[in-house]
C-alpha cells in the first residue's frame, strides 16, 4: 500500500475560514500572494512558455472580438471564479447559471453574476465595482447584508457568509462569494446591502514624541480596583503567579481618563493614563470599540532603546463605563527599573479601513431550479 | 486547472501554473506556517510568508517528486509548508515535538459523532460549530485542532494557565458534542453512515 501523505486539518477548510483561523498568528495579508509570487518565479526561473506568448498576441489581436463578446468573456469569468472556489474536479462550476442584475450607488456598483446551488448550500458571486476611484484593491467588507428568500410557503430571511475571491484590476472590481446554508433552487431572491467598507489594513507608528519618563514624574497617576465588566487579554506567567491565572484577576488599574496624551498617525487613539509604581510601568490607552475578530482592533506594544520589543508583564482590553458612555481600554504593563522608562517607547498599532460608505444596494433574482 | 495540469506545467517551468498554484493556495500555506511559528515565540509575518514561498519553491523546483497516489497536490503543499516551518521553528533553537501534534483534529473527529469520518466537509463544519464558541474557548480550540498546537504553547500564546487551556478543551468539546448531536449534520447521519445504509 501506498503512504499517503499527513493531511493539514486546515487542508478542508474554506478561504473565509481560513482567513479568520490565521488571524490568531499572524493575519494574512492579501498582498502576499503577489510578493510570493513575484520570489518564487524569479527564484525558480519560470518562464512563459513560447505557445503562451504566441496565444498573448493572438489575445491581444482579438481584443475588439472579446470586446463584443463580452457576455461570453464574463461567463469563461465566472467559470474560472467558481472553478478556483468548489476546486476542479468537483463539477460544481457547471451547475452555475448567470444572473447580471446590479445595482449602483455612492460610487459603486454591486451586481450578483452567477448562482451554484450545491450540497443544499446556495452560492452567489457578487461582483464589487468601484465606479469612480481604485479603492477596493485590498479588499471591502460588505456592511448589513440582508438575504430574503421568496416562493417557500412563507418569506424567510437568511444569513450568507462573504469571501474574497479575486480582484481584476482594470475593472476595479472585486469578487466575492456569499454562501447562504439553504437550497434555494426556483426561489426568488432579494439581496441587499447597507454600507461597505474597506478591508481595515494595520499601521504601526513608534510615538517617538512621547516621553514615558517626564509623563510618570509630571502626572501623578491614580489607581483604583476594578471589576471588569468585560476584558480580554494576555498575561505572562511571572503576571499569572502574582496576579491569577486569567486577565479578569486583573483589578488594581489606572483611573479612565486621568490625563491626555495625543499620537502621532493614530488621530482615534489616546493615552489617557500613565503611571509607575512598584517596578511596573502601566500605560492606559483610549481605543474604538474592537471590530470583531476578523478586523482586529487597535493598541500598542513597548519598544527598547534598540527597537526590540519589550515582553508584556499583561496587557488587558476592557470596556468601562465613563459618565454615560460605555468606552474601551487598553491598558498594558511591562517591568522597568524607574532610571529605564526613558529609553522605553510606544508603538501604536491601528487598522484603518480606507474607505467607508452608507449605500445601499438591492437586487433581486431567481435563483437556478 | 487541475492538480495534473498544473504539475505537467511546472514540469514545463510553465509561470502560469506557479501563478494558479499560489493564487489557489496561499492563503492555505500562510495559515498553517503560522500555527508552527507563533508570534510570541517571535515569529513575524514575514518568517510565516517565507515558508510558504519555500515549499511553493520546492514544489517548483522538484514537481516529479509529487505523487498523487499519496494524496492531492493541496495535502502535499501543506506536508511541504509544515515542514519548512518546523525547521525553521527548530533552527531558533526550541524543540518543536513538545509543541504540536498534527492530526489532532482526526482525534476530536473521532471523539465527537457524528463526525467520525475525515471528510473535507466534516471538517469545515466542526470548524463553524467552534466559531459559535465564547471567545477564549474558540480559541483555545482552533489552535489545538486546526493550528495544531499543544496546551503548553497554547498557553503562553494566549497567556493563560495550562490548566485553564485544558480544562477550556474539555468543556470546549462537551459543548461541541452536545452542539452537533443536535445538528441537521447528525439528523442525517456521518457520511460513513450515510453510505454504507448504516442508520
Amino acid at each position: 500500500m501506498t503512504n499517503q501523505y499527513a493531511k493539514h486539518s486546515a487542508d478542508a477548510l474554506q478561504p473565509s475560514s481560513l482567513e479568520s483561523l490565521c488571524a490568531f498568528e499572524h493575519a494574512f495579508d492579501d498582498s502576499a500572494i503577489a510578493r510570493i509570487s513575484e520570489r518564487v518565479e524569479q527564484e525558480a526561473s519560470l518562464s512563459m512558455p513560447r505557445s503562451t506568448a504566441r496565444r498573448v498576441t493572438v489575445a491581444l489581436v482579438a481584443a475588439a472580438a472579446v470586446l463584443v463578446l463580452a457576455g461570453f468573456a464574463f461567463g469563461n469569468r465566472f467559470a474560472y471564479l467558481w472553478e478556483a472556489w468548489f476546486g476542479d474536479a468537483s463539477g460544481a462550476a457547471e451547475n452555475a447559471e448567470d444572473v447580471g442584475v446590479s445595482a449602483q450607488a455612492d460610487g459603486f456598483e454591486l451586481a450578483i453574476e452567477s448562482v451554484v446551488v450545491e450540497n443544499g448550500t446556495t452560492n452567489v458571486l457578487v461582483r464589487i465595482t468601484d465606479l469612480e476611484q481604485d479603492r477596493l484593491a485590498q479588499g471591502a467588507l460588505l456592511g448589513h447584508v440582508s438575504i430574503w428568500a421568496t416562493g417557500l410557503e412563507q418569506s424567510e430571511s437568511f444569513s450568507a457568509l462573504g469571501s474574497r475571491l479575486d480582484y481584476e484590476a482594470e475593472t476595479r472590481s472585486l469578487y466575492q462569494v456569499y454562501q447562504i446554508p439553504d437550497d434555494l433552487s426556483g426561489k426568488r431572491i432579494v439581496f441587499s446591502v447597507s454600507g461597505m467598507s474597506g478591508t481595515p489594513q494595520s499601521s504601526q507608528t513608534e510615538q517617538t514624541q512621547l516621553d514615558l519618563a517626564s509623563a510618570v514624574r509630571t502626572h501623578k497617576a491614580t489607581y483604583v480596583e476594578k471589576q471588569l465588566a468585560s476584558c480580554a487579554g494576555s498575561m505572562s506567567v511571572e503576571a499569572q503567579a502574582s496576579i491569577g491565572s486569567s486577565v479578569s484577576s486583573i483589578t488594581h488599574l489606572l483611573k479612565a481618563d486621568e490625563t491626555s496624551f495625543d499620537l502621532k498617525g493614530a488621530p482615534d487613539l489616546r493615552i489617557t493614563n500613565v503611571g509607575y509604581e512598584n517596578g511596573l510601568l502601566s500605560v492606559q490607552m483610549s481605543v474604538p470599540r474592537p471590530d470583531g475578530f476578523a478586523g482586529g482592533s487597535s493598541g500598542f506594544y513597548f519598544v527598547d532603546g534598540s527597537g526590540e520589543q519589550v515582553s508584556m508583564y499583561y496587557g488587558i482590553r476592557y470596556q468601562e463605563k465613563v459618565g454615560n458612555e460605555a468606552r474601551w481600554f487598553y491598558e498594558a504593563a511591562v517591568t522597568v527599573p524607574e532610571e529605564s522608562i526613558g529609553k522605553l517607547r510606544i508603538v501604536t498599532t491601528r487598522f484603518v479601513s480606507a474607505f467607508s460608505s452608507n449605500g445601499y444596494w438591492e437586487m433581486a433574482f431567481d435563483a437556478p431550479a | 486547472m487541475n492538480d495534473a495540469k498544473i504539475i505537467a506545467g511546472l514540469k514545463r517551468k510553465d509561470a502560469r501554473a506557479l501563478r494558479v498554484l499560489v493564487d489557489r493556495y496561499a492563503r492555505l500555506l500562510w495559515t498553517v506556517a503560522a500555527g508552527y511559528l507563533p508570534e510570541h515565540a517571535g515569529f513575524n509575518a514575514h518568517d510565516v510568508e517565507e515558508c510558504a514561498g519555500d515549499a511553493f519553491l520546492q514544489l517548483a523546483a522538484f514537481p516529479e517528486r509529487y505523487d498523487a497516489r499519496k494524496g492531492s497536490l493541496k495535502t502535499y503543499l501543506c506536508t511541504l509548508a509544515r515542514n519548512k516551518a518546523i525547521d525553521r521553528f527548530r533552527r531558533s533553537g526550541r524543540c518543536p515535538e513538545e509543541c504540536w501534534e498534527p492530526r489532532a483534529v482526526e482525534v476530536l473527529a473521532d471523539e465527537i459523532t457524528p463526525f467520525a469520518s475525515s471528510s473535507d466537509a466534516d471538517y469545515q463544519a466542526l470548524y463553524e460549530a467552534m466559531d459559535k464558541l465564547p471567545a477564549p474557548t474558540r480559541e483555545v480550540l482552533m489552535r489545538r485542532y486546526f493550528l495544531e498546537q499543544k496546551p503548553a504553547l497554547i498557553s503562553e500564546a494566549m497567556g493563560i494557565d495550562v490548566k485553564e487551556v485544558e480544562n477550556r478543551l474539555y468543556r470546549g468539546k462537551a459543548t461541541l458534542a452536545k452542539k452537533l448531536k443536535s445538528s441537521p449534520h447528525a439528523a442525517a447521519g456521518s457520511p460513513l453512515e450515510r453510505e454504507e445504509g448504516l442508520r
